[in-house]
């Protein structure tokens, strides 16, 4: 199992185990951290899963995925979308930091 | 209507599940199609069968609900999401009726058009359309909401979404109408295809002079290497025309028919309109008013039947909306439930790509309304007619208050 942190834009966290292969969305859902929408359920569809996370740590963004970023309420340079991005051994203690709202 | 020897029942349908259920004509539909369906709910099994417009299983739980709507393997929606069957030869509307992978390929554009960002701007456009509705009527003390009102607000958002000329909306309203709710197939079939005509008509306006507007992007998709056809693209605006505007209107019926007979939580909202964005997801909940339908792809054991290949299965979203294990004492209103996944958007790759744009037209719609006309009824000695079929509707709510 991976730890994984969800901070929320107070900086109140909240800790997730996950499976290594698991999207941060999924293991937002499975742990019911409330920042995270995920409306469309994981099909990169609806921008309601977004979160901030350091470049670099996971694959950059696909064209459909960068696309969506531009459509989140307030996009930073670190802005993802949760649904596509996967937990991996080597990640334990990754913070995920989110927005204060999602719509 | 009733089950005749013309309605032939497959081999493969054992008696007991069959049930004489024909969604155009549920007994008790025209004054409660909610009480209607949860007679239906409460005396079938958790999958049954009608052998109405060819026969076609229905859904009768939240566990199958989700099970038929993500289980894309099983699932076809080729064909298969209206009942009845559209008219032999009838192309596949995308991005609707359109499975994976090309289905990304034509939702993209909705997606990026119906943003989070995006809803926002319509979400205030909507509420303006609501404002000028609402001083057009004020000073009467009565309004038809249908008219006056829900058919008015959504069609303004879809129009100026797609780049559309306004004035047009009042040739559209009546054949939107009419695609749902005529009274025949052969209605609501000749509405559909004067829609898909206008749809037409303004794709290949696109197509000689592009813009920045929705359809110029639906014109401009690639699906895999080929650019999407102009039929794909005058059927992707179709599919926006009918999907965002019925099942608006008429969910917003619904809330004020609600709201006119309950004056408790209509109270509750005045003295704290922050509830309303609670109040909203919890109406839509219990008045799930939609349908859609798959058709299955391949043999499946579900529910305790057997599908087969080419059996249709229709999902009415109040089977999910009313199943007591899902949603204990289901038929209660309760703002407090802030309920999670809500059933009236549908799961899986077609949830309702317009899902929070229509939430926002009726937040805007209770803040509003509420503010101006805090106490409503339903007008004395006037009836509220319901209606059952592909979406569950209203044909008119007289709604009377004191004009100051």
């Amino acid at each position: 199992m991976t730890k994984i942190v969800f901070e929320d834009a107070d900086g109140n966290r909240q800790a997730a185990e996950v499976d290594a292969g698991t999207s941060v969305m999924q293991a937002a859902m499975d742990s019911s951290v409330a920042g995270i929408l995920a409306d469309c359920g994981g099909g990169c569809s609806c921008a309601t899963c977004h979160c901030f996370v350091t470049r670099g740590v996971f694959p950059d963004p696909d064209e459909i995925e960068s696309q969506m970023l531009e459509c989140v309420l307030e996009p930073e340079v670190s802005s993802r979308l949760s649904c596509q991005l996967i937990v991996r051994e080597d990640m334990d203690g990754l913070v995920i930091k989110l927005p204060r709202n999602q719509i | 209507m009733t089950m005749t020897a013309k309605h032939k029942i497959p081999d493969h349908v054992a008696s007991s599940v069959v049930r004489d259920v024909d969604i155009y004509n549920i007994p008790g539909g025209d004054t409660d199609p909610f009480l209607a369906w949860q007679a239906i709910k409460n005396s079938s099994p958790e999958m049954f069968y009608t052998p109405h417009y060819g026969g076609y299983w229905v859904v009768n739980s939240a566990e199958l609900y989700h099970r038929v709507l993500t289980d894309t393997e099983h699932f076809t929606s080729r064909k298969a999401v209206l009942v009845p069957d559209m008219p032999e030869g009838t192309p596949d509307f995308p991005p609707l009726m359109v499975d994976a992978p090309e289905h990304r390929a034509f939702r993209h554009p909705y997606n990026l058009a119906l943003s989070p960002k995006k809803v926002q701007v319509f979400g205030e456009q909507a509420r303006s359309v609501i404002i000028g509705c609402i001083d057009a009527i004020i000073d009467k003390g009565e309004c038809e909401f249908m008219a006056d009102v829900a058919l008015q607000v959504p069609i303004a958002v879809v129009m100026s979404l797609l780049g559309l000329p306004f004035e047009d909306r009042e040739r559209l309203i009546p054949l939107v109408d009419a695609v749902t709710h005529g009274d025949n197939p052969e209605a609501r079939g000749g509405a559909a295809m004067a829609i898909f005509a206008y749809c037409d008509e303004w794709v290949t306006k696109r197509e000689q002079e592009p813009g920045d507007d929705l359809i110029s992007r639906f014109i401009k998709i690639k699906v895999g290497d080929r650019p999407a056809t102009h039929m794909e693209a005058t059927a992707s605006v179709t599919i926006l025309l009918l999907g965002g505007l019925d099942s608006v209107s008429h969910t917003m019926a619904f809330f004020m028919k609600f709201l006119a007979e309950n004056s408790d939580h209509r109270q509750q909202l005045i003295d704290d309109p922050a509830l309303i964005p609670y109040a909203v997801d919890e109406l839509l909940r219990r008045y799930s008013i939609v349908s859609t339908a798959r058709m299955a792809l391949k043999n499946i054991e579900i529910g305790g039947i057997t599908m087969r290949a080419g059996d249709k299965v229709i999902v009415e979203m109040c089977m999910n909306s009313m199943d007591e294990e899902a949603w204990p004492d289901a038929m209660a209103v309760k703002f407090d439930r802030c309920p999670k996944n809500i059933p009236s958007f549908g799961e899986g790759p077609h949830k309702c790509v317009g899902m929070n744009l229509a939430r926002n037209e009726l937040r805007a719609l209770l803040e509003e309304w509420l503010k101006r006309i805090p106490n409503f009824t339903i007008t004395p000695g006037k009836s509220v007619a319901t209606m059952t079929g592909q979406n569950i509707g209203i044909h008119e709510l007289p709604l009377s208050w004191n004009a100051a």
